[in-house]
């Protein structure tokens, strides 16, 4: 089976450096709150049981970033730093009400999102392909001017006659409807997981995709054009993260407002998602219930110790620092192996 | 029409401080080989401490010390994280960039129980500049940090130093350089400079501080580095540029009173940026090994 997953040995090392990461984020926040002087047990189990008690609201929260997530993973696999899926998940979301409005059903809005995510992601692939732009730098512009594109439609040409700052509702019949308590759109954004997954370890594209991210001098002389691969691993980064925002949209908040407040923050959010996925669809898939349940739970912990849920975001950025220094956990590693003596190769081992 | 290129001037000779300094912070650290692209995280940052210690000492001096204190301590992290431990010098960036938005929030609720901004805070006293209005003591700063950044990095020996560090590491140590005490020196210094530009935000440009105060510039400081082809002197050159259509953007919205146009107009900045290091690349060049960690064998 070519599942991408490989030998059970092999996940030790990543999932004991994941588990450090979150257990090294969760010390920080538990530390945040101890020094204002709230109680960190009772805020951390506020945060968990208030998640646990509404699981389809941490769905809810899931699938957005769950795709943001995936698209992150995408581009870096091919080895390029995707910070752009904010702006494209606005302009999915955007494209998504405009189109809603006009057909009243959802699979061509659903399309047209996709299609302009895509295409927001491939002008930084195509930046970075013939003019040497660092995805990096032209990836935050273009966030920043997706950001007041959106305010700019919603309040000039779409806004709700009674609240002037929002858009108006997504029409009921293009809505995606829940069954029971669980939101079809994240069972959409699971099968676009299945979709990554299938295309990264079984087409000739992904594995065109993951060798030019290993090795594109090698994947060169094997065949793949690194630069068509840049500009398709973008297009797809993109196409998921304006499907993150369509889903959004169509899925939950059924308007936007000016501020795009509804999805703000959720395409970063997919950076620390794909980072603790280990950049694996299925990993992408766990942890974003993960960061969901943190997300959601945040509500719980403010009103139960009065610590603003942002906290969340300070711990998810020190769990990303600290995914940043796996040597870190390899020098600790031969520390706990070699006792004391290990202590003196810390420059030099490795 | 006097009056208005006289008022342009100097909307784009504020918006170039912190687009500079923290600019040629960067120059500095990635020349050494080390990449920090939390430049954004640590301006926020750094604005916030500012914006408390100016709050609550009075002094916007102190302030300022406060700030760029803010800058060093990301700076000692980050330089141990990228030099020491090897790590993954693009991600702890992010890392940072997205602490910097939870701490800006808890602290704000904490501190000044409001969810966006803090009180005015005592500013810097400007400098008065005849037809200019009045000038900000940190433009001529900026100026001089920019020349004795191109002078040490150029004419001094520890500058050459420096540079063969960021351009072969491996060199540079059989030369007898220590690649990694320069690196993390030059990590530290240059965000130290990312912290002087985000103490500018707030008790200087503005006199407060709101949580999304710093608005991409530390990414457009970035885009600054590769236009200045890794240069400080060019550097300020850039953050005019950059600063200018910041302080269009700003002249025109208040011109045209269009809260349509506004948002718009707003994209300007970004929209330059883009535009600007499109036509830049290509004949700019990289330090050689600028983002690799180095190791000893």
């Amino acid at each position: 089976m070519r599942l991408g997953l490989g030998s059970p040995g092999r996940y030790a090392g990543p999932l004991a450096e994941v588990s450090l990461s979150l257990a090294i984020g969760l010390a920080a926040g538990a530390a945040v709150l101890a020094g204002v002087g709230a109680d960190p047990a009772r805020g951390i189990y506020a945060m968990f049981s208030w998640a646990l008690s509404d699981p389809s609201a941490v769905l809810d929260r899931a699938t957005p970033i769950l795709l943001t997530g995936l698209g992150f993973a995408v581009a870096a696999r091919a080895s390029l730093f995707n910070i752009g899926m904010e702006g494209q998940m606005y302009l999915g979301g955007l494209v998504a009400l405009v189109v809603s409005l006009a057909t009243r059903e959802p699979v061509l809005p659903t399309l047209a999102g996709v299609a302009v995510g895509a295409g927001y992601g491939a002008l930084a692939g195509i930046l970075k392909v013939y003019r040497g732009v660092n995805e990096v730098v032209s990836t935050i512009m273009l966030n920043w001017i997706a950001y007041f594109l959106l305010g700019y439609f919603v309040t000039i040409y779409y806004p709700s006659p009674q609240r002037p700052w929002r858009s108006l509702d997504v029409p009921v019949t293009a809505r995606f409807p829940r069954v029971s308590e669980l939101p079809t759109a994240f069972l959409v954004a699971v099968a676009a997981a299945l979709v990554m997954l299938y295309l990264l370890w079984w087409t000739s594209l992904g594995y065109d995709i993951r060798a030019v991210g290993l090795q594109p001098k090698a994947a060169r002389y094997g065949g793949a054009d690194p630069r068509r691969v840049t500009a398709i691993s973008m297009a797809l980064s993109g196409g998921v993260s304006g499907l993150a925002g369509v889903l959004v949209v169509l899925g939950r908040s059924f308007y936007l407002d000016s501020h795009a407040s509804v999805m703000a923050g959720m395409g970063f959010d997919g950076i620390g998602v794909a980072l603790v996925g280990r950049n694996h669809p299925v990993g992408i898939v766990l942890s974003s219930a993960l960061f969901a349940l943190m997300a959601v739970g945040g509500h719980g912990m403010q009103l139960e110790v009065g610590v603003p849920r942002e906290l969340v975001e300070a711990v998810t950025g020190v769990v990303i620092f600290a995914l940043a220094v796996p040597e870190a956990y390899r020098m600790l590693a031969s520390a706990l192996r070699f006792g004391r003596g290990a202590g003196g190769t810390s420059e030099g081992g490795g | 029409m006097g009056v208005e290129v006289a008022t342009l001037t100097s909307t784009a000779l504020r918006a170039m401080v912190p687009l500079t300094l923290a600019a040629v912070g960067e120059v500095i650290t990635e020349r050494s080989g080390v990449v920090n692209i939390g430049l954004e995280g640590i301006m926020l940052m750094s604005a916030l401490g500012a914006a408390y210690v100016s709050y609550f000492s009075g002094s916007p001096y102190l302030g300022v010390l406060a700030g760029v204190a803010v800058g060093v301590a990301v700076g000692l992290v980050h330089g141990a994280v990228s030099v020491h431990l090897r790590g993954d010098q693009i991600v702890a960036g992010v890392g940072v960039n997205i602490l910097a938005y939870g701490v800006a929030v808890v602290t704000l609720m904490r501190v000044w129980n409001s969810y966006g901004q803090s009180p005015w805070v005592p500013k810097v006293p400007r400098i008065p500049a005849g037809p200019l209005g009045e000038i900000s003591w940190f433009f001529p700063l900026t100026l001089a940090v920019a020349a004795a950044s191109w002078y040490y990095l150029f004419r001094t020996k520890g500058g050459l130093r420096l540079r063969a560090a960021g351009e072969d590491p491996a060199a540079a140590e059989a030369m007898g350089v220590n690649v990694f005490r320069v690196r993390f020196l030059a990590t530290v210094i240059g965000a130290a400079l990312s912290g002087l530009a985000g103490a500018y935000m707030s008790v200087d440009y503005v006199g407060q501080f709101t949580k999304q105060m710093t608005a991409g510039r530390g990414f457009i400081a970035l885009a600054n580095v590769v236009f200045s082809n890794w240069n400080p002197l060019v550097a300020v050159g850039g953050g005019l540029i950059f600063g200018f259509f910041d302080g269009l953007a700003t002249y025109l919205e208040i011109v045209m009173r269009s809260p349509a146009m506004g948002f718009l107009l707003k994209t300007i900045p970004y929209a330059a940026t883009l535009a600007i290091v499109s036509a830049a690349v290509g004949r700019v060049r990289p330090p050689a090994a600028v983002g690799r960690p180095y190791s000893r064998e």
